[in-house]
């Protein structure tokens, strides 16, 4: 031990003892702000910041290398939950809007107790321009017969059926040339004959022909079927837009918005049944 | 001026700052170690700081540069030895190391006794160095656990915590064992007990 505790070492371990002493004294009084642990901190606090940069790039590294994969699975599964949820979100609209057309039907069904009528979706339009049907995703099977009227939650006429499977069923609009309807103007009762515009040059429109010459005919009187063997009485099949005598000058005609919209058409009801009395 | 300073200054010698001190090749060599050795220190308790601090060994966190200081204290001159661990010591309990003035008491009486406990009593360089740095690490986490207790810092059923980080010293003593013994031989060999 004497070879060990030379003058050096002792003049070291004095030093100590002072050091120790002098640091107890800085803790107890210097509340961790003292000038040499100001320095000390000031030069340990840059080299700390720039070890911790390079661990954060490091720890990007791994992870981009290492847990690629894991990530990539995470992500699969994410998008997997965003799916469902966009779905479920689209399933919730959905029913929503059924909602809202059961509760007009209900409307319809209070006003016309002899209706019978059996829902359906719309599954195809047809993607031809002179011709306007749909194909829906019920058919025989549910009741669905050819010539059975297609109408919406509020009475609306859409078409005809004009053909049916077990399970399906194609609907020829009222847009379509080749379908007739005969109507009435409610409001004075002048009756014609309703069918699509096409081939009239009014796409979109509804063209109802041979109404008296004498006939009073205002913008946006209701039409509204007058009740045959194929529609039942008073559903509506459109508003008056416009007036005028056709071209042999004898008889008026009027131009119809279509009371139905075909645009946002998602569900149709069938009359399987009705009593026109 | 002496004929050999004006013959270095002829030559463009001495023109450098340490160039100017006129140090003979073994003092650089000295010099050099001893930079390289504190540059050692400051970069290991930056890496202690900034990512050892968050790795946990049984909710313990290893405090390797204690390892460091006491494997320098045995493997160099006594004196040196134990300068160095007094100056990091303080830099240490400057740089807001818990119970800083303890440690450096600790571990300069430490390395002092157990730097005559290898040249008393045991043989062999590398088991020497090393079972004296582990008793070293033991006693300095004993007493700084003991210390913890009575300071109310700690209690008695945080040992394993205490034993989880003193476990990690003791693997780093292993790891920093060639690197000190390299750095050591800068200039010339490493003292021997």
């Amino acid at each position: 031990m004497k070879k060990v505790l030379t003058s050096k070492v002792k003049f070291v371990l004095v030093l100590t003892v002072i050091l120790t002493v002098a640091l107890v004294l800085l803790n107890s009084f210097g509340h961790g702000d003292s000038f040499p642990e100001r320095v000390v901190q000031g030069i340990m606090t840059p080299l700390r910041t720039g070890v911790n940069g390079l661990v954060q790039q490091a720890e990007k590294l791994y992870g981009y290398v290492f847990r690629y994969e894991a990530l990539e699975a995470e992500l699969e599964k994410l998008r997997a939950e965003i799916a469902a949820m966009e779905n479920d979100a689209r399933t919730a609209d959905a029913l929503q809007r059924e909602n809202q057309r059961l509760k007009e039907l209900n409307g319809l069904k209070e006003e016309r107790e002899d209706f019978v009528l059996v829902s359906a979706y719309i599954i195809t339009w047809d993607s031809n321009d002179w011709t306007s049907s749909f194909t829906i995703n019920k058919g025989t099977r549910s009741g669905i017969e050819k010539d059975m009227v297609a109408i919406t939650a509020q009475g609306e006429v859409v078409g005809l059926v004009t053909a049916a499977g077990s399970n399906w069923a194609t609907v020829t609009t009222v847009l379509d040339s080749s379908l007739e309807v005969s109507a009435n103007i409610a409001s004075s009762g002048q009756s014609g004959m309703v069918q699509g515009a096409y081939t009239m040059g009014a796409e979109g429109m509804l063209r109802m022909d041979y109404l008296p010459a004498d006939a009073v005919i205002r913008n946006g009187d209701q039409v509204v079927t007058a009740g045959s063997t194929l529609y039942p009485r008073d559903l509506i099949v459109g508003h008056v837009a416009n007036a005028g005598f056709d071209e042999t000058g004898v008889s008026k005609y009027a131009l119809l918005t279509p009371a139905a919209n075909f645009d946002g058409l998602e569900q149709v009801f069938i009359l399987t049944a009705y009593s026109n009395e | 001026m002496k004929k050999r300073t004006l013959n270095r200054l002829e030559h463009g010698q001495g023109t450098t700052l340490v160039g100017k001190l006129y140090l003979t090749k073994a003092q650089r060599g000295t010099l050099l170690k001893w930079v390289v050795f504190s540059l050692t220190f400051l970069l290991l308790q930056v890496i202690q700081d900034v990512i050892l601090s968050r790795l946990t060994i049984f909710g313990g966190c290893a405090d390797v540069v204690p390892a460091l200081l006491l494997l320098v204290c045995m493997l160099q001159e006594p004196a040196s030895g134990l300068l160095f661990v007094l100056i990091c010591s303080l830099v240490r309990a400057l740089s807001g190391v818990v119970m800083g003035s303890v440690s450096l008491a600790l571990l300069v009486f430490l390395g002092l006794l157990l730097c005559a406990l290898r040249k008393n009593h045991l043989w062999g360089e590398f088991r020497s160095v090393v079972l004296c740095c582990w008793l070293g690490l033991i006693c300095h986490s004993g007493v700084l656990f003991l210390l913890g207790i009575f300071l109310t810092h700690t209690t008695w059923d945080r040992y394993m915590t205490s034993l989880g980080g003193l476990l990690g010293s003791m693997i780093a003593v292993l790891i920093f064992y060639p690197l000190v013994r390299a750095i050591g031989k800068i200039g010339g060999s490493s003292w021997k007990a």
